[in-house]
């Protein structure tokens, strides 16, 4: 699972991840924020389900940032 | 818009902003919490300004927002919120007073000029009886819930007397308003005493509110030591960055890092760093101290040159900073409140009046008089025997005194203290900036090589500069002479040593003893001796050279201000002990304890140790004075009988002191105490006058004159010696302004 976010720097990162962390591990997520997208993948080894990636979604959206799936 | 729904405004240090989006996603966050009107973020500060409306949020909501979008806001304990809120609760008191006090003399005024011009009119009587029952009620009310208090317990103070003397009279005057013809119908005269009644209240309401304003001010002197209190310190993280934390989140072991300019947050020892910091706050020493790895820094000490890297081993109240803000506040709160001359007197007062007030009556009724006459003869002991010139005695007294030493630069805030200063035993002064000028100044110089005026301009250039205090004596006093300066501009530093510059013929420097080794510079007998000489004389040395040629020793010291030795002769010529607390080495006190001829030395004392050695010697029955200008004796000022600041000195000792001379000089000392023996003696006059008053105008109250004269306490007789009384008292009080 992929998303499009607009985190520009390891600070955006971690905010992001804080704000998840009572959702889902946020070392299961990666960043890539050479990527054009500023991505955020799923790398977990449990499959993540719908529901939990859309409150990842909310999450990130309530914190203040813009995320989109890809 | 209604005050309260005003908008507060705020600015707290945001942790975790790394980019504008950041800065964004915080702004956004804050700017959505219900309540916030405005939300603005600092990136460049790494802050966040937000406005809120106080009935629907606060900065802690605001806080725990942040922190879910992943950012941490500092926002600062609420120890300050509550200090800030007592202390608007104590403006809000003292607003209330004020304006108690000028309602009361707005009333009195006119009513005391109707009643004692005679004057009359329809109604005059119920018109006066109004007017004063609003001073007593809304005015001073508080009064008649002391008074009783204190009656009950047996210990009749100021306001039992009051309370007493204001009844009786008011009701006394109402009985005769009602019913103006029963004493008449008798035979006997009666009249009005209104007036004595409101002007009662107004004079003692005045002397309360001067008190009030002395007991905020003490209370300031806490919250500027806890001004000296970083709140936040930049905490160096074990990966090399640096966040912004509140000292409450520190814990020994942690490290931080002071810039330049700011005051040191904790306790701890220095890691990392070179730099010289100002502790003049703590240990009362003028010079700033070089602190290098492994030396030990304070919470509250100011760091002047270099960053430094501090581990920490104490914050808050465990910090030497934190126990004296808490020995500070446990000093003012410990002090046994002194007891007034008029409470005092009221203790004896009270039940003498009432007991005479009681004989009289039982007096009449054995001797067959009438019970109509018993109890107007009772009464009229109540009423002319608690007259305005016992409450005119000690305030006005006390207020021209405290005019008086305003006129000689000597700030009175506390009344207590002006009472107390007459009756001192012992005065402890501390040495920097007290007795001495605080500043270090060049005292003498030796020339290894003669002066030359080239030289003076090069040390003039060198040390311009520096803001080191000892560089500083050193440019005044080179400008002093006729030089022509010159201009060069790369001047190097070694930190903690002193200057270099490179001009024409070589290396010119000027610095300390380690500065002359680095330079290789040899020290001939001659000036080694002299420098031995001076340093075991408590002077500071500073040395001057070109390469490795000695050129010249300026010997510097902390001068005796001029008036010292005289102010110190005084106390001695009154038998006052005289003893001097510093914070300094041993060596450089007793050079000055000699120089004015103090046999009583305590040197090398932590603010603690002032404190302990003013309470031991209070415990022996001293009464102590304690004279100081510096942070580091705010304890000891608190902990003393009366306490004296020098307004050349802190914020902090002068809201700690009940008195402050202004301008810094000591002979204001033996003025002061003059001026407190004059207040005193003038007091007690005062209380002679009224009591004189009394002493004629009780037994014709009690009807001692009837049987022989038939006299009953004529009311022109009675009002003309209230009224006499009365002016005996102010002038009396006044003539406290012309004396010498």
């Amino acid at each position: 699972m992929k998303f499009k976010t607009n985190a520009m720097c390891m600070g955006c990162v971690a905010a992001i991840r804080r704000s998840i962390s009572d959702i889902t591990n946020p070392a299961d997520w990666e960043f890539d924020l050479n990527s054009d997208d500023k991505t955020m993948s799923y790398i977990g080894s449990e499959p993540l389900s719908d529901d939990v990636a859309d409150q990842v979604e909310n999450a990130i959206r309530v914190a203040g940032f813009k995320i989109s799936r890809l | 818009m209604a005050k309260n729904d005003e908008v507060k405004r705020g600015t707290f240090p945001v942790n975790g902003m790394m980019c504008a989006v950041c800065a964004g996603v915080v702004e956004k966050t804050a700017g959505e919490v219900e309540g916030v009107t405005e939300a603005a973020v600092n990136f460049a500060a790494m802050s966040l300004t937000i406005a809120w409306n106080p009935k629907s949020t606060d900065p802690q909501i605001v806080s725990q927002a942040i922190a879910k979008a992943g950012f941490e806001m500092i926002v600062e304990d609420d120890e300050d919120d509550a200090i800030a809120l007592q202390e608007q609760q104590e403006q809000t008191l003292y607003r209330q007073m004020r304006r108690k006090v000028w309602t009361a003399w707005a009333i009195t005024l006119p009513l005391s000029v109707v009643c004692m011009s005679g004057l009359t009119f329809p109604g005059h009587g119920w018109a006066m009886m109004l007017l004063s029952l609003v001073v007593m009620v809304v005015c001073g009310g508080h009064f008649y819930v002391s008074g009783e208090k204190n009656a009950l317990r047996l210990t009749p103070n100021m306001d039992t007397l009051v309370a007493l003397s204001t009844i009786v009279s008011f009701l006394f005057s109402l009985f005769n308003t009602i019913f103006p013809d029963y004493w008449h119908s008798k035979g006997l005269d009666s009249a009005l005493y209104y007036e004595a009644s409101a002007m009662i209240v107004a004079f003692v309401l005045t002397g309360k509110l001067m008190e009030t304003r002395a007991r905020h001010s003490t209370g300031s002197a806490i919250r500027s030591l806890m001004g000296l209190q970083p709140k936040l310190a930049t905490q160096l993280l074990d990966d090399g960055t640096t966040r912004v934390s509140k000292l409450s989140t520190l814990r020994p072991g942690d490290r931080i890092i002071v810039a330049p300019g700011d005051r040191i947050a904790v306790d701890g020892i220095v890691d990392d760093g070179h730099s010289s910091v100002d502790e003049s706050m703590l240990t009362g020493e003028s010079l700033p101290i070089d602190k290098g790895v492994r030396s030990v820094v304070s919470a509250g000490t100011l760091n002047i040159s270099n960053p430094l890297t501090v581990r920490v081993q104490q914050v808050g109240r465990n910090t030497l900073l934190g126990q004296i803000i808490d020995s500070v506040k446990s000093a003012q709160g410990s002090k046994a409140p002194v007891q007034r001359i008029v409470d005092k007197v009221s203790a004896v007062f009270v039940p003498i009046v009432v007991g005479l007030s009681v004989v009289t009556f039982c007096a009449w009724l054995a001797l067959g008089g009438e019970l109509s006459l018993a109890v107007l003869s009772a009464v009229s002991v109540l009423v002319i025997a608690c007259p305005c010139a016992l409450g005119l005695a000690t305030p006005t007294a006390i207020m021209v005194g405290i005019g008086k030493g305003a006129q000689h630069h000597v700030m009175i805030k506390d009344a207590t203290a002006l009472e107390q200063l007459a009756h001192i035993d012992l005065v402890a002064i501390d040495k920097t900036g007290t007795l001495t000028e605080g500043q270090p100044m060049v005292t003498d110089v030796m020339w290894v090589e003669g002066q030359q005026t080239e030289s003076l301009s090069i040390i003039h250039l060198l040390e311009r500069g520096s803001s080191h205090p000892l560089a500083k004596a050193i440019c005044n006093w080179a400008e002093q002479y006729d030089f022509s300066p010159i201009e060069i501009t790369d001047i190097d530093h070694a930190a903690g040593l002193g200057v270099f510059a490179t001009i024409d013929s070589g290396r010119h420097w000027i610095g300390s003893q380690a500065m002359a080794e680095m330079m290789h510079c040899t020290v001939d007998s001659t000036a080694r001796a002299y420098i031995d000489a001076s340093l075991a004389a408590g002077k500071g040395v500073v040395l001057y050279g070109c390469d490795d040629r000695l050129m010249a020793v300026f010997a510097l010291s902390d001068r005796l201000k001029d008036d010292a030795k005289h102010a110190v002769d005084y106390l001695r010529k009154e038998n006052i002990e005289v003893a001097l607390l510093t914070g300094d080495n041993r060596l450089t006190a007793e050079v000055v304890a000699e120089e004015c001829d103090i046999n009583e030395v305590e040197a090398q004392m932590l603010p603690a140790a002032k404190r302990d050695y003013i309470a031991s010697r209070r415990n022996e029955g001293k009464r102590v004075a304690m004279i100081g200008d510096g942070v580091n004796d705010s304890v000891a000022l608190a902990e003393a009988d009366v306490s004296i600041a020098m307004g050349t000195g802190s914020d902090i000792a002068m809201n700690a002191a009940q008195v402050t001379i202004i301008d810094g000089r000591l002979s204001r000392l033996p003025f002061a105490i003059r001026l407190s023996r004059q207040t005193i003696r003038t007091i007690r006059q005062n209380l002679f006058w009224a009591f004189l008053y009394n002493v004629i105008g009780i037994p014709v109250a009690a009807g001692l004159l009837y049987p022989s004269l038939g006299i009953m306490l004529n009311p022109m007789i009675a009002s003309a010696a209230m009224a006499f009384s009365s002016v005996c008292v102010v002038s009396n009080s006044l003539r406290l302004k012309y004396k010498k």
